[in-house]
């Protein structure tokens, strides 16, 4: 019994490191009315988290914890996924000014507890073990999102709170009636059980899908549980909407294959509905976009866009479509966060959101500028920045997969989003600047503005790095 | 065995009809009572399809515990407090077509099936659940306990007015 527990910590290292530095930085926030030490202590956890990932040996696939959990190479992408997207969070959050100082210290913790309920969601491997991860990252996030001190931000929070426990309702109602059919809670033994019902049986397993659909597509905001996302991303911090964005996108995506993969079987009758359900993501997120005038807003509905473009290597539901899948999700990381870098270098400047603020930036700080084009046309998928060769992969997935309609809506949504992630670019360049003072941006964001830039460009020019690295670990025990 | 339908039929009818009342009421003290009817009627329907830790797990946790900080959450918040007007709810028609669509679609789908074997008893034993709690089922257990800290300083941050906390820290 314990040496099983023993084992598994060894290659759990870096989520019990983030646990712990979690709590420390609960009670250091605590102690201290001062944010430097515990920006500190939560780097240096971070830190310790990184280190212990890189040494985590990787079998093809280690059932840890009784087969509660499983970490292979495919939970090892998005585990370092998470702890990116949280490291850059942090980063920003240290260099926005919008959240009260009295409040950073319990910021950065409930950031930490994020990135574990991340890390879990794409290792989950029981049912069980799936829905407390979410929580733990919906909880935190709700929290999150009403940290600022104006009604948008509670207003935010409340609505988020809502919609999660609606869509988590649903979600359980599925697990519960699953488990009443298959009699199983980790997913090897659904798989198992499923593939031996029968006739009425497998009628119920489709609603089962759809219901658990609908508590994951609330996590990755697609259409019609994207209701919520515009006005959650308008009210909360910036740097918490960057990570909202991001992270819970990522690790929905990762439990949904997962969860999707072990019921299988299920699975023929439904294609139809997800394909048409990609379709309507993506067209609704970017016709919407294009009369958005806040900033937050504008980028709410491009990412409500690109998770239709990242469902078609879900619902294509090939290995082609899932490596694609993960190839634009490391992409969508970067470029999406980059984005974000410069809304809050912007709105801490100037205190504004709406677009207008972008006006003539390439003026004030032509370097601010010019990253934020690279971001928004590597978004656009213009070659040769990364977010073209994340979009090649997937409209090629769905040609293999013999699913023209996908490419088609795809490519015709790409015309779209191109006009305004151009329009923001001319905003910045032609437009005339309300101010002309320069301004100079934070060292941190910066940083992320470079760690961001460099990605992009740099797997753009050679994504045969990433391509390798995905193809040869992701998908092999997943198909 | 039809006295055991008409005893889950009232049950049902309670749960029913206080439901009804937690969505429907104005005033807020009112529907949080009407919650606690709810909950204490799910504990009797526990009891009578012989789930009787899962009944008494549900008054002590949620009739004992959670209704009891509802209502103190209402008593204590004074906007809340003597009868005040329930949220706009200018859409309870088409919410009550989607959730009856949602109801008969759930019953349509699930009424034909049977589970094939008849779960055991032995499957809810109290010290079998209290040993796979910390045994095969810890790493959840203390995720729980993760969730529930998250929650908890959450509420707390949340909670506290801004301007007393910073004019406190400066």
């Amino acid at each position: 019994m314990s040496t099983v527990l023993f084992d598994s910590l060894r290659s759990w290292w870096p989520e019990t490191i983030l646990s712990a530095g979690a709590l420390i930085v609960f009670v250091a926030a605590s102690w201290t009315h001062n944010t430097r030490p515990v920006l500190a202590l939560t780097w240096a956890t971070l830190g310790a988290s990184a280190l212990a990932l890189w040494q985590t040996p990787v079998p093809p696939a280690t059932e840890l914890f009784f087969g509660l959990i499983v970490c292979d190479p495919f939970s090892l992408v998005f585990r370092w996924l998470a702890l990116v997207a949280v490291a850059m969070t942090v980063l920003l959050m240290g260099a926005s000014n919008d959240i009260d100082v009295s409040l950073r210290g319990e910021a950065y913790g409930l950031l930490l507890l994020i990135a574990v309920g991340l890390m879990l969601m794409a290792e989950a491997n029981h049912l069980l073990m799936a829905y407390v991860a979410m929580e733990l990252v919906s909880l935190s996030a709700y929290v999150l999102a009403g940290f600022l001190d104006d009604s948008r931000s509670a207003e935010a929070s409340l609505k988020y709170l809502l919609f999660g426990a609606l869509s988590s309702g649903i979600m359980l109602f599925g697990m519960s009636l699953l488990f009443g059919l298959t009699g199983q809670l980790a997913f090897p033994d659904i798989a198992r059980a499923c593939t031996a019902l029968s006739d009425p049986a497998t009628q119920a397993l489709s609603l089962i899908i759809l219901l658990l659909l609908a508590g994951l597509a609330f996590k990755i905001s697609m259409v019609p549980f994207h209701m919520w996302t515009p006005d959650v991303y308008e009210g909360a911090p910036v740097a918490v909407t960057a990570l909202l964005s991001v992270g819970p996108k990522a690790a929905g995506f990762a439990l949904l294959i997962r969860l999707m993969h072990a019921l299988q079987v299920a699975w023929p009758p439904l294609v139809a509905t997800v394909a048409a359900l990609t379709i309507v993501t993506m067209t609704f997120g970017n016709l919407v976009a294009l009369v958005q005038t806040n900033v937050k807003r504008l980028l709410a509905y491009s990412t409500i866009g690109q998770v239709g473009y990242l469902l078609i290597g879900f619902a294509v539901n090939t290995s082609v479509g899932l490596q694609a899948l993960l190839v634009y999700l490391v992409a969508y990381l970067f470029m999406n966060l980059g984005a974000f870098a410069c809304v809050v270098a912007v709105v801490n400047e100037s205190g504004s959101e709406s677009l207008d603020a972008f006006r003539g930036l390439a003026t004030r700080a032509p370097g601010l500028a010019l990253a934020c084009s690279l971001f928004l046309l590597s978004l656009a998928g213009i070659p040769p920045l990364v977010g073209f060769i994340g979009k090649f992969l997937l409209f090629g997935a769905a040609i293999e997969g013999r699913q023209m309609w996908l490419a088609v809506a795809a490519a015709f949504n790409s015309a779209i989003a191109l006009y305004y992630y151009v329009n923001l670019i001319r905003l910045m360049y032609f437009g005339r600047p309300v101010q002309r003072t320069p301004f100079r941006v934070a060292p941190a964001i910066r940083l992320a503005l470079g760690v961001c830039a460099v990605a992009t460009l740099a797997l753009g020019l050679l994504p045969g790095a990433l391509l390798s690295v995905i193809h040869a670990q992701a998908i092999l025990n997943l198909l | 065995m039809a006295a055991h339908a008409l005893v889950i039929g009232c049950l049902a009818a309670l749960v029913l009809l206080s439901a009804l009342w937690v969505v429907t009421l104005r005033n807020l003290f009112r529907a949080a009572l009407s919650l606690g009817l709810v909950l204490l009627g799910v504990a009797g329907l526990f009891l009578v399809l012989e789930a009787e830790f899962l009944a008494f797990v549900q008054i002590l946790v949620y009739v004992g515990a959670i209704l009891t900080l509802i209502v103190f959450a209402i008593m204590l918040t004074a906007k809340l407090q003597g009868s005040v007007t329930a949220p706009a709810n200018r859409q309870v028609f088409p919410a009550a077509a989607i959730a009856f669509a949602l109801f008969i679609v759930l019953v349509s789908s699930t009424s034909a099936l049977v589970p094939a074997t008849p779960l055991s008893g032995d499957a809810i034993r109290l010290d079998v659940l209290g040993q796979e709690l910390v045994k095969t089922l810890v790493l959840p257990f203390e995720v729980v306990s993760l969730v529930f800290v998250a929650a908890v300083i959450g509420a707390i941050t949340l909670a506290v007015p801004r301007h007393a906390k910073s004019t406190k820290r400066s």
